[in-house]
């Protein structure tokens, strides 16, 4: 999986990093067990900070959607398919971190006008694209498979 | 000199003639003779123009340096070779240097930059580097059944050997028989074997940076292409090494003197090299095709101030002691890095020192010739 940065963007590129990794996930382009570059390897092929890329990892790591061990290196720990997560309060519960910023995105939406209807076509649009290009990609077997071949 | 000393040092400049004029077709489009442009520029006619002039520029740095050579022969046979190489470097160099710069200047007066998404772009997967172990146990082989023939034959070997050989194929140094002198070839080339081997995993830290114009798909392919060809290369190199101590160390114990595997042994060792690096280009060339696939969206950051002369790269913020060359293909070295000053320093010190070995020596020879 090829992941852009923007150098330019406000966005701290640990944040963009972290980010791009996150959407990775929720479409599928990265499963359960798939291994990540090295932070030191993924810096070099960036060309940027090796202590941003760490960054970027660290805050993956405490998600818990990333596990480093020393032996396999980091791989990605769950995806959508391992059922709910633990914290769920984190993203459902009013006062809960996610629940906050979700709520925040949605009134910058409803302060400048656009109607509701709207931003939940918005919401349901997005989750249909990142499930259908989840479906979209070859089981996790016949990937992990695949995967050292394309690039020895 | 014989008509071969001269012919070989030729033909090797018109293959790396060859190779020059090929080379912007080598490097991405959106880096036409070292000069990072936006992927929307790519089709300027100030581009076509430049790599035209670069390209008769070439041919011509090529002919003086052989032309030159041909006239030398007579008045300094030992220097001729040497003086031509430098020659055509520094014409080839100017070639580059005076091109771009017409694209430098349009790149500038234009401010193509102006407005260009700028993006990163890498590979999250793990990078997989298979080493050439294939062709490292060929040569370990090879070297391991010329020794065993070695200690089968050591009894009814001279009690002289020579050890060395001059540029007219003579022998020139005689040393007594001893271990050291018969086996000593094989170990040295068996420790050149290891060192290409383990050089192969540098593959492993070396970046083949994605292009963000080009799809995902296409990045991936050249960074395969590059670090499976470079790796098979390794192992090539350290065959043939193999195969010409090996080839030396037989025909000194079976065929003594014999001229004709004097020159298979100079010959052949050459020409396989050469082939292994047609066959590297042209498979390379094969894989990066320019195609017109690009995605376009985003471009790379305009990373010509680290490339001083286009040439030499100096970046102390890029966490890399290796980045791709800027017009070749390949790996240089990053003269901002510690680690990659170091190994400059050491390197310059070895081409330092193997230069001033051979004028010594040739000019030694050319006294007595």
């Amino acid at each position: 999986m090829q992941i852009e940065i923007d150098p330019a963007s406000d966005v701290p590129i640990y944040q963009q990093l972290r980010d791009r990794v996150v959407e990775g996930i929720a479409n599928g382009e990265l499963g359960a067990g798939d291994a990540l570059a090295s932070v030191r390897q993924l810096a070099v092929e960036f060309g940027i900070n090796v202590a941003t890329v760490g960054k970027g990892y660290d805050m993956l790591r405490q998600e818990g959607l990333v596990r480093t061990n020393r032996r396999s290196g980091s791989v990605v720990a769950r995806g959508p398919h391992d059922g709910a997560p633990e914290n769920m309060d984190v993203y459902l519960h009013e006062g809960g971190p996610w629940y906050g910023r979700l709520r925040t995105l949605l009134a910058e939406a409803v302060a400048q006008g656009v109607p509701d209807h709207r931003i939940t076509a918005s919401v349901a649009s997005i989750l249909s694209a990142f499930a259908a290009s989840r479906s979209a990609q070859p089981n996790p077997a016949a990937r992990s498979a695949a995967r050292p071949k394309e690039d020895r | 000199m014989t008509v071969f000393a001269l012919l070989f040092p030729l033909v090797m400049l018109t293959l790396v003639a060859a190779v020059m004029l090929a080379m912007p077709r080598l490097v991405p489009r959106t880096v036409p003779l070292g000069v990072r442009i936006p992927s929307a520029r790519v089709a300027e006619p100030v581009v076509a123009d430049a790599v035209r002039r670069y390209r008769v520029l070439t041919v011509f740095a090529w002919a003086s340096a052989v032309v030159l050579c041909l006239i030398l022969v007579w008045f300094a046979p030992a220097l001729s070779v040497l003086v031509a190489t430098l020659v055509f470097v520094a014409l080839q160099v100017t070639a580059y240097i005076t091109s771009r710069t017409a694209i430098q200047r349009a790149k500038r007066d234009e401010d193509w930059y102006a407005g260009a998404t700028v993006r990163l772009a890498a590979n999250l997967q793990p990078t997989h580097v298979r080493p050439p172990a294939g062709w490292f146990a060929a040569a370990l082989v090879l070297l391991l059944a010329t020794a065993a023939i070695g200690v089968a034959l050591y009894p009814t070997l001279p009690a002289t050997l020579v050890t060395h050989w001059g540029a007219d194929g003579r022998p020139d140094e005689l040393a007594e028989k001893s271990v050291w002198v018969v086996f000593g070839p094989l170990v040295i080339a068996a420790a050149v074997a290891l060192g290409l081997f383990a050089l192969s995993f540098t593959l492993r830290i070396s970046p083949v940076r994605a292009t963000p114009a080009e799809t995902p798909q296409r990045n991936r392919a050249r960074a395969a292409a590059l670090r499976g060809l470079s790796s098979a290369l390794l192992g090539q190199l350290g065959l043939v090494i193999a195969l010409e101590f090996a080839w030396i160390s037989l025909s000194g114990w079976l065929l003594p003197g014999s001229s004709s595997a004097m020159l298979t042994g100079t010959i052949v060792p050459v020409v396989l090299i050469v082939v292994a690096l047609a066959v590297f280009i042209l498979r390379f060339r094969r894989a990066v095709r320019p195609e017109d696939d690009s995605k376009g969206d985003a471009d790379a950051p305009d990373d010509d101030r680290y490339w001083k002369a286009g040439l030499i790269y100096v970046n102390p913020d890029d966490p890399s002691f290796l980045v791709q060359k800027r017009f070749g293909v390949g790996w240089t070295l990053n003269f901002g890095h510690p680690l990659g000053i170091v190994i400059a320093v050491v390197l310059l010190a070895i081409i330092v020192g193997l230069l001033g070995y051979g004028i010594l020596t040739g000019t030694h020879q050319g006294a007595h010739s």
